[in-house]
C-alpha cells in the first residue's frame, strides 16, 4: 500500500508493524512527532503495548533495557541531547545484550543550541557497542526498524536507527506500507533466550575480574562484528518478502569510478545527482552511502571502491581535535588496503546547512586540484565557514 | 563445600555477563577470628533442679508438638516424672525466669502430665551384654540405678523382698500417691528399660540363688529396704554424691545425712543418687563390652547476664490462675504452660541469629531442634552470639 | 553445615564478600525471606552490586540484574512494564539501592516511577553514606557524622533527607521505615508492600559496622538503638496522606545510639544537645503527622 509519511510517521508505523510490546520515552525535537503517535495508537489500542512517558533519557533507556531483559520487544526513540544523556545506558544495553531498537534523529549538539541535522550526537555514541544504521529516506526508515528487530533478536545487540533531523523526519515521500501479517511471517513474536527469569534465576552484571573481562568484551567483538555479514542476509531476506533492498552499504555508478564519494544519511541522494553532473562533465565519480557505520562495514566498502584512486569523505559531524568522524573511519577502514588510494575528508551541512549539489561539485573539485592555502594540512576542508 | 565452575574456553562464557554458579565456593570462615559456639546452657530451673533435668528440652519438644519426645527427653533424666511430678519440692520453679514477666511456668504441673502419659515412648538403649547387675530393694534410687544400667546395655534384676515394689513410696500415705500412680510409674520403668523385677523375693547371700550368685555387681537399695535389712559382711559402701569410684561385688548405697530417713519431697535427690550411682559402677562394669553411654549434659550454667529478657518475644498465653495441686492437666492445657517456657539457655530456634546473620552462616541443624554454625561461611561477626536472647552462642577463640 | 540443611532453595548463599557484622546483608537477607522465589531484584553500583559476588558467581538464587548507579528504579520499571506485557502479574520486581543510589544519583528516576506509580518495590537500604567507595557522605548522612568527605575538620552539618516524605508528597500508595534491628515490623511491612499494587517505598535502616565505626556484632543493636531514640522511628504513610507510627519501645535519649560509634566519637556536649533537639523536634512533627485527621479524598 503506498503512502505519504514523514520520515516519523514511517519509524511508528515501523513500530506498530513489529508490534513492540514496551515503548518508554522522552520527547525531544525532532523526535516528538514518532512518541506522540505511538502514545495515541498505543492509548487507542491499535498496538497492544505499555507506554512508558518517563522523565529523561535516561530513564527511557533503562526502563527499555529493564522491559527487554524481561523478554518484551522495545522501542524508543531520542535525539542530540537526549542521546547524550542517555549515554551510560547505552553501553549497559549493549553489555547486557538486549535487543532494544531506538530511533535517533540526528540534530547538532548544544552549544550553541541548534535543532538541524549534524551526525556528532550518534557518531559520539560509536563506541557504545551499539549497531548504527542511517537512513537515506522514509522508506528506508520503515524497512530497517523491521529488518534491525530481527537483526537485534538474532545477534542480541541494540540497534540504532538514524534519521536524518527534519530531511528526514519532517519531510514527507511516499513509500510502500507492508501488510501486517507478511511482517508478521518475517518477523514472529520476540522469544527471548536471555532474560531475567525466576525459574532460571541468574545474576546480570555482576563485577568481573581480569581474568573473565578480555574474553566477555572479546566475545561481544566477535558477535558485533558479525553483524555486517548478518543484516545484509536478513536485509536480503526482507527483500524476498518486500522486494526492497537495504545492505550495509550501497554503492552507486562505483564500477569504473576513479573518484568515489562516501557519505552516510540523506545527502547521499544529492551526492548521486553531484555525480551524474560530474560524471557529464566526463569526470569518473561514483558515490558509496555507508548505511552502517556500526559494526564497520569494511568488506562493502572495499569491494565498493576497488578500482577506485581517490575518495571524499563527506562528513556532518566533526570530531574535535580530529576531522570529520566517518573520514577517520574510512581512512582506518583503508589504511594499508592500497597504497596508491586517497583519502580526503569534509566537513559540509553541519547544524543545517543544506548540502547541495553546488556544495559538492567545488568541494570535488577542490579535492582534485589539492588543499586550498587558507587549510591546514591534515584537517579536513570545511564548507559554510565565514572567510 | 560447592565446587567452583570454572570457565576456560571462550564457547563455555554466556552471551551476556550472566552468572553460572553460586559463591558458595569462597570460604568466607577464612576471615573469621572469633567463632560462635553454639552449645545448650543449664537454664536457672535447671541449675536449681535436684536431677538436674535440663527443663527447656522436654517443653520445647511438647513445643514442636512433640509430646512424647518431650516424655523420652524427660526420662533420660527422671525415669520416674509421674512421682516426681507429685513429691517433688520443685525448687526449678523458684528460679524460672518468666517470673519476671509474668508468672512462674508450672513445670511440675507439665512433669506430672508427662508422666501421667499412657503412650509408651522410645528411649535411647544400648544393646543387652552379658554383664549382669541384681538391685536389691526397688524404691527410687534402686530403680533409677536399674533403668540407667539398664539401659546402657547391662542385663538387671531388681529383687524386692517385700510383697509390693516402690520401697519407701509404698508406705506414704494414699493422698500423696496412689497406688495405680505407683505402679504406672513402676511398670513402665521396667518395661522400658527390660528389667526383670521379682518381688516377695528371699534374699539370702549365704546361700545365694542364682541371681545374686551370677550377678557381676549387687547394690542395695537404702530406699528399697527396710532398715532392719541385714548388710552382708563384704559390702562395700558407697555414697553416690562423692567422687570415690565403687568397685566390688557388692554396693551398700549410703547416702548423705540430709537424705536420711527417706523423705518424700525429696524424690529427685534419690533418682539423681541412683543415676549418680549407675555412672559411678558403670565404670567398673564396663571393661568386657560395654559401649560408654552418652554423658549427662556437661552443661555450663547460663550466665543471667546472657539472658536477654527484653528481647524475647513473649510466647504463649498470659498465666492462668492457679489451680490446685491434686489436678492433672489435659493436653492442651500442659501445651498452652509449656509455650510459656523462655527456652533459657537452650535453643529453641527462635531463630534471631538466623534473620540476623549477614552471612546465610547459621541455620537450623539437621535433626531441627537447633540452630548450627556454617564455619565454612561464617565470618565471626558475632552477632549471632550478642543478640541471642537465651545466651546459647558464645564467641570463642578456637586457636587455643 | 550438612547438605540437608540447604536441601530446601536458599535465595541468599554464603559466600559473598560482604563485611563481617553487614547490615545491608541482614536487609536482603530479611527482605528475601519474606517476597520469596517470585522475585527479580534490581541493583545498582553500591554495596550490594560488589558484595554479592564475582563474575561468573553470585550469592542470590533469584534473578538480578546490576546496573548503573542512577538506573534502579527505571530498570525495575522497565521489568514491570515488559513483564506485564508479557502478562505476567505476580512477580514482585524489587529495586534495592543504597542511599547513594536511592537520595542521590537515583533521586529523579525514583521520582518518576513514584509519579508513574509503576508497579514496583524500590527498597534503600540506608548505611548513611557512600560505604562501597569509602565512606564518603551522602545526603543521607546525619549532621554531625564523620565520613571521608566530611573528616573530622569539616564534619556534616546538613540534616538528614527526609526521603518517605518526599514520597509521601507523590502520593505514593505505601511509603514506610524500617530497620533490621526490627526484623517482625520489617516482615509486617513486606508483606503489605508485597500486596500492593503501584509504587511502594520502603526506607530500610541498615547498620554498617565499617563505616560508622561500630563493633561488628552491635549491628543489631547500634539499629535497635536508632528505633529507641527516635532517631530513626518507624512508621508508614498509605497513599501518602494516612501516616501511622509503628509499634516502637518507650523513647530514649540519643546517648545510647550515639556511643557505640565511632563517626560520632568527636561531637561536641552542644552537637550532641543540638542533635538531641532536631530528634525531638522531628519526632514530636510526625507524631503530629500521625495524629492528625485523614485527608479527605
Amino acid at each position: 500500500m503506498k503512502k505519504v509519511m514523514m520520515g516519523t510517521e514511517a519509524a511508528t508505523m515501523a513500530v506498530k508493524l513489529a508490534r513492540v510490546q514496551v515503548v518508554s520515552a522522552y520527547p525531544i525535537t525532532p523526535q516528538t512527532v514518532i512518541v506522540e503517535s505511538l502514545a495515541d495508537i498505543i492509548g487507542r489500542g491499535e498496538l497492544k503495548a505499555k507506554y512508558m512517558p518517563v522523565e529523561s533519557e535516561h530513564t527511557a533507556m533503562s526502563s527499555c533495557m529493564g522491559a527487554s531483559l524481561a523478554g518484551a520487544r522495545t522501542f524508543t526513540a531520542t535525539s542530540s541531547q537526549g542521546l547524550a544523556y542517555m549515554h551510560e545506558m547505552l553501553h549497559f544495553t549493549a553489555g547486557e545484550r538486549v535487543p532494544v531498537v531506538m530511533v535517533n534523529c540526528n540534530r547538532a549538539l548544544a552549544p550553541p543550541w541548534n535543532l538541524y541535522c549534524d551526525h556528532t550526537d550518534s557518531l559520539s555514541q560509536r563506541d557504545t557497542g551499539w549497531i548504527q544504521y542511517y537512513c537515506a529516506d522514509a522508506q528506508d526508515v520503515l524497512d530497517a526498524i523491521l529488518i534491525a528487530y530481527a537483526v537485534a533478536e538474532q545477534a542480541l545487540l541494540p540497534v540504532m536507527i538514524n534519521l536524518d533531523a527534519f530531511y528526514l523526519t519532517h519531510t514527507s515521500e511516499p513509500l510502500d506500507v507492508p501488510d501486517q501479517e507478511t511482517v508478521d511471517l518475517f518477523l514472529p513474536p520476540y522469544h527471548a533466550s536471555l532474560k531475567l527469569d525466576v525459574n532460571d534465576p541468574k545474576t546480570f552484571s555482576i563485577v568481573c575480574g581480569a581474568d573473565l573481562f578480555s574474553s566477555i568484551k572479546y566475545k561481544r567483538q566477535g558477535d558485533t562484528l558479525a553483524v555486517a555479514r548478518l543484516w545484509d542476509q536478513v536485509a536480503e531476506k526482507y527483500n524476498s518478502h518486500f522486494n526492497r533492498l537495504h545492505k550495509t552499504v550501497e554503492a552507486y555508478r562505483t564500477e569504473d569510478a576513479d573518484l568515489c564519494i562516501v557519505s552516510i544519511g540523506t545527502a547521499t541522494g544529492t551526492i548521486r545527482l553531484a555525480v551524474d553532473r560530474l560524471r557529464e562533465e566526463g569526470l569518473k565519480v561514483g558515490s558509496l552511502r555507508l548505511a552502517m557505520i556500526r559494526p564497520f562495514p569494511l568488506e562493502g566498502l572495499q569491494r565498493a571502491i576497488a578500482k577506485v584512486k581517490h575518495v571524499i569523505v563527506i562528513d556532518r559531524d566533526v570530531s574535535f581535535g580530529a576531522e570529520g568522524i566517518v573520514a577517520q573511519e574510512v581512512k582506518a577502514g583503508l589504511f594499508g588496503h592500497r597504497g596508491d588510494l586517497k583519502v580526503t575528508g569534509f566537513v559540509a551541512g553541519v547544524g543545517g546547512n543544506d548540502v547541495t549539489v553546488d556544495t559538492i561539485i567545488p568541494l570535488v573539485r577542490q579535492a582534485i586540484s589539492g588543499y586550498g592555502n587558507a587549510v591546514e594540512a591534515g584537517m579536513s576542508l570545511w564548507a559554510e565557514v565565514l572567510p | 563445600m560447592q565446587t567452583k565452575i570454572i570457565i576456560q574456553r571462550l564457547s563455555e562464557l554466556p552471551t551476556a555477563p550472566t552468572t553460572i554458579g553460586t559463591m558458595a565456593w569462597n570460604q568466607t570462615g577464612d576471615w573469621r577470628y572469633v567463632t560462635p559456639l553454639v552449645a545448650d546452657k543449664l537454664a536457672p530451673c535447671s541449675q536449681n533442679c535436684p536431677a538436674g533435668i535440663p527443663i527447656p528440652r522436654h517443653l520445647g519438644a511438647m513445643n514442636r508438638g512433640d509430646i512424647e519426645g518431650g516424655l523420652a527427653l524427660l526420662l533420660a533424666y527422671n525415669p520416674l516424672p509421674g512421682l516426681t511430678g507429685r513429691l517433688c519440692y520443685h525448687p526449678c520453679q523458684t528460679k524460672c525466669i518468666r517470673r519476671t514477666i509474668d508468672r512462674t511456668i508450672s513445670i511440675q504441673k507439665v512433669e506430672r502430665f508427662l508422666g501421667d502419659l499412657a503412650t509408651d515412648v522410645t528411649i535411647e538403649k544400648s544393646d543387652k551384654t552379658d554383664q549382669r547387675v541384681t538391685v536389691i530393694g526397688s524404691g527410687p534410687l534402686g530403680l533409677s540405678c536399674a533403668f540407667y544400667l539398664a539401659c546402657w546395655g547391662c542385663r538387671v534384676v531388681v529383687l524386692d523382698p517385700a510383697g509390693q515394689a516402690g520401697g519407701a513410696l509404698v508406705d506414704l500415705s494414699p493422698g500423696k500417691i496412689e497406688p495405680q500412680v505407683l505402679s504406672h510409674e513402676i511398670n513402665r520403668l521396667i518395661r522400658l528399660a527390660d528389667i526383670r523385677l521379682e518381688t516377695g523375693a528371699v534374699i539370702d547371700f549365704d546361700t545365694p540363688g542364682e541371681l545374686l550368685s551370677n550377678a557381676d555387681l549387687v547394690i542395695l537399695d537404702p530406699t528399697g529396704l527396710s532398715e532392719d535389712f541385714s548388710v552382708p559382711t563384704g559390702a562395700v559402701a558407697c555414697n553416690p554424691f562423692d567422687e570415690e569410684t565403687a568397685t566390688g561385688g557388692i554396693i551398700s548405697v549410703k547416702l548423705p545425712q540430709n537424705l536420711t530417713p527417706f523423705k518424700a519431697p525429696m524424690i529427685a535427690h534419690y533418682i539423681a543418687a541412683g543415676r549418680l550411682l549407675a555412672r559411678k559402677v558403670f565404670d567398673g562394669l564396663r571393661p568386657v563390652d560395654l559401649a560408654q553411654p552418652a554423658p549427662d549434659l556437661p552443661l555450663q550454667a547460663v550466665s543471667i547476664e546472657n539472658i536477654k529478657i527484653e528481647r524475647f518475644p513473649v510466647s504463649g498465653p498470659a498465666a492462668e490462675t492457679e489451680t490446685k495441686q491434686e489436678v492433672t492437666w489435659d493436653r492442651e492445657r500442659a501445651l498452652q504452660e509449656a509455650e510459656r517456657c523462655l527456652s533459657c539457655g537452650t535453643c529453641n530456634l527462635c531463630l534471631q541469629c538466623v534473620s540476623y546473620c549477614p552471612d546465610a552462616s547459621i541455620r537450623p541443624d539437621g535433626e531441627n531442634i537447633a540452630v548450627a554454625v556454617d564455619l565454612d561461611h561464617c565470618k565471626g561477626c558475632g552477632i549471632c552470639a550478642y543478640e541471642c536472647p537465651r545466651g546459647v552462642i558464645t564467641m570463642e577463640d578456637m586457636s587455643v | 553445615m550438612s547438605e540437608q540443611i540447604r536441601a530446601k532453595r536458599e535465595l541468599f548463599i554464603p559466600g559473598h564478600y560482604g563485611c563481617p557484622g553487614c547490615g545491608a546483608t541482614v536487609a536482603m537477607q530479611q527482605t528475601l525471606s519474606v517476597l520469596g522465589e517470585d522475585t527479580i531484584v534490581v541493583m545498582t553500583a553500591g554495596c550490594w552490586s560488589s558484595l554479592i559476588g564475582i563474575y561468573p558467581y553470585t550469592c542470590l538464587t533469584v534473578p538480578v540484574v546490576s546496573v548503573a548507579f542512577g538506573a534502579t528504579a527505571s530498570v525495575a520499571a522497565g521489568i514491570k512494564a515488559g513483564l506485564t506485557i508479557q502478562g505476567n502479574d505476580h512477580t514482585t520486581v524489587l529495586a534495592f539501592a543504597g542511599d547513594g543510589g536511592t537520595f542521590d544519583i537515583g533521586f529523579q528516576p525514583l521520582s518518576g516511577v513514584v509519579e508513574r506509580n509503576d508497579d514496583i518495590l524500590f527498597i534503600c537500604y540506608d548505611n548513611e553514606a557512600y560505604m562501597n567507595t569509602g565512606i564518603q557522605r551522602s545526603s543521607a548522612t546525619p549532621a554531625g557524622a564523620w565520613t571521608t568527605t566530611t573528616p573530622d575538620s569539616a564534619r556534616k552539618g546538613q540534616r538528614k533527607k527526609n526521603m518517605v516524605e518526599i514520597m509521601a508528597a507523590h502520593r505514593i500508595p505505601y511509603a514506610a521505615t524500617a530497620s533490621i534491628g526490627a526484623p517482625e515490623d520489617l516482615k509486617e511491612k513486606l508483606e503489605k508492600a508485597k500486596n500492593i499494587k503501584g509504587s511502594r517505598f520502603i526506607h530500610l535502616f541498615a547498620s554498617c559496622p565499617t563505616g560508622w565505626r561500630h563493633a561488628t556484632e552491635l549491628s543489631i543493636e547500634v539499629a535497635r538503638q536508632a528505633i529507641k531514640s527516635r532517631v530513626f522511628p518507624l512508621y508508614e504513610v498509605f497513599g501518602g496522606d494516612t501516616w501511622q507510627l509503628s509499634s516502637m519501645p518507650e523513647k530514649e535519649g540519643v546517648d545510647a545510639y550515639l556511643k557505640h560509634q565511632g563517626r560520632f566519637k568527636k561531637m561536641s556536649v552542644e552537637e550532641r544537645d543540638r542533635m538531641q533537639m532536631r530528634v525531638d523536634d522531628d519526632w514530636q512533627r510526625l507524631i503530629n503527622r500521625c495524629q492528625a485527621p485523614r485527608a479527605v479524598g
